[in-house]
């Protein structure tokens, strides 16, 4: 596999092809998760956030387990999922949790922990949860929160509820869950739910 | 100037790669990240900005390495401060069947970042302790322990107790080995060496999981 300079795919790229492995500025890595099992073949997969080429933004690197060797494949580059500041405030937080229990249809890998991608940046809270389909990657569900608005989308069971400050509070339609590779969390998020311009 | 302000910051990251040719790898070889997140502050040198730990596959894929990145006070900037290149073994196959792991984790006693290694065969997990945030980074201490299954439960059996420096409850220097048949051994493992110099192989075989 060829290696290549992740600031140059970047600038030319939409997204690494999911046959090279990128090179990466070990000063940019963010946050790391591995050791679950996401793709349900016994093995452990990986994900990796490193900050953006303006420092504004996280972008997330995936890797899923070969079955038949347990070997990490690269599954490709997700720009801009998160929000990001450089340098970071002193409140600012951003990690690779877990999440589970989420709403599952039939067909979803609904058994394993998830990862959850977290990022606060001055008032913009998002998590965003990601799980690997047969399909690839996508987002399994978003929470984001602002100025005591929050709201809860959950892809997979197709919905999302929406809470103001002034506790009107509804659902609505997510729509499909969106593939990861091309998500950008400023447009991702459903107008009902940007609380806030973020950074 | 506030705009131009702004900008500099938010192209520091970019400003900063031009600055020093960056330190790169492949992204499948990097095992772990300890940095500043909702666990941990991690600055280990008290300038306000978060300082970073990475823990690594050698090129070689035969072993684990920890870089050490500190921060430039001014402006938040990390820069590699260390690079150990070979602290724990690491054996593909067992990886990939799901025997070995490798991880960080937070010391109790100091709160700085524990590199740990476990084996879910063996049931041996090995803790190794340092000191980030000084100039010259030592071995603190390895602890290695076996994890043994009870009718509710488990308990964590020493294995390995390595002390390079006097740490709280513990005297100066100390280790002492389980050995398979049922001995102790007992050493003085001497002053605590520089993480650059360590090598794995400097510990005895029980102590590695």
């Amino acid at each position: 596999m060829r290696a290549i300079a992740l600031f140059v795919t970047l600038a030319s790229a939409p997204c690494a092809s999911a046959d090279e492995i990128p090179q990466i500025d070990i000063t940019r890595l963010a946050a790391e998760a591995s050791g679950q099992d996401w793709n349900g073949d016994g093995h452990a997969d990986r994900l990796l956030l490193v900050w953006s080429d303006k420092g504004d933004a996280f972008d997330a690197l995936t890797f899923i387990s070969d079955a038949a060797t347990g070997t990490l494949r690269f599954t490709g580059v997700s720009q801009a999922i998160l929000p990001a500041r450089w340098p970071l405030d002193r409140s600012d937080l951003h990690a690779v949790a877990y999440s589970s229990n989420l709403g599952c249809n039939p067909g979803c890998v609904a058994d394993y922990t998830l990862p959850g991608l977290y990022s606060k940046v001055g008032d913009t809270f998002i998590e965003i949860t990601v799980g690997w389909t047969a399909s690839g990657w996508e987002i399994a569900e978003v929470q984001t929160r602002a100025e005591g608005s929050d709201c809860v989308i959950d892809y997979r069971a197709g919905t999302a509820k929406v809470d103001w400050l002034d506790d009107t509070e509804y659902t609505i339609d997510s729509g499909p869950p969106p593939a990861l590779a091309p998500y950008w969390w400023r447009e991702g998020l459903p107008k009902e739910c940007r609380f806030a311009p973020g950074p | 100037m506030r705009r131009s302000f702004l900008a500099a910051i938010l192209l520091a990251p970019a400003t900063a790669l031009a600055d020093a040719p960056p330190v790169t790898i492949p992204a499948d070889r990097v095992l772990g990240v300890h940095g500043k997140n909702v666990y941990s502050e991690n600055d280990w040198n008290g300038d306000g900005h978060g300082d970073l730990a990475v823990l690594v596959l050698s090129e070689t894929r035969d072993a684990v390495g920890l870089y050490l990145m500190t921060s430039t006070p001014e402006t938040g900037v990390l820069a590699v401060t260390e690079y150990a290149s070979a602290l724990l073994p690491y054996d593909a196959a067992r990886v990939a069947a799901g025997d070995l792991s490798y991880s960080f984790t937070i010391s109790d006693e100091d709160y700085e970042p524990l590199i740990q290694m476990r084996s879910a065969a063996t049931g041996l997990s090995l803790s190794l302790s340092t000191n980030p945030g000084s100039e010259a980074p030592v071995v603190f201490s390895i602890r290695t322990s076996r994890q043994v299954p009870l009718e509710s439960g488990h308990r964590m059996d020493p294995v390995c107790e390595i002390f390079f420096v006097e740490l709280l409850g513990n005297g100066p220097q100390t280790a002492k080995v389980h050995l398979p048949d049922g001995n102790t051994l007992d050493y003085d493992p001497g002053p605590g060496p520089r993480l650059t110099d360590w090598h794995y192989t400097d510990l005895p075989a029980p102590c590695l999981p």
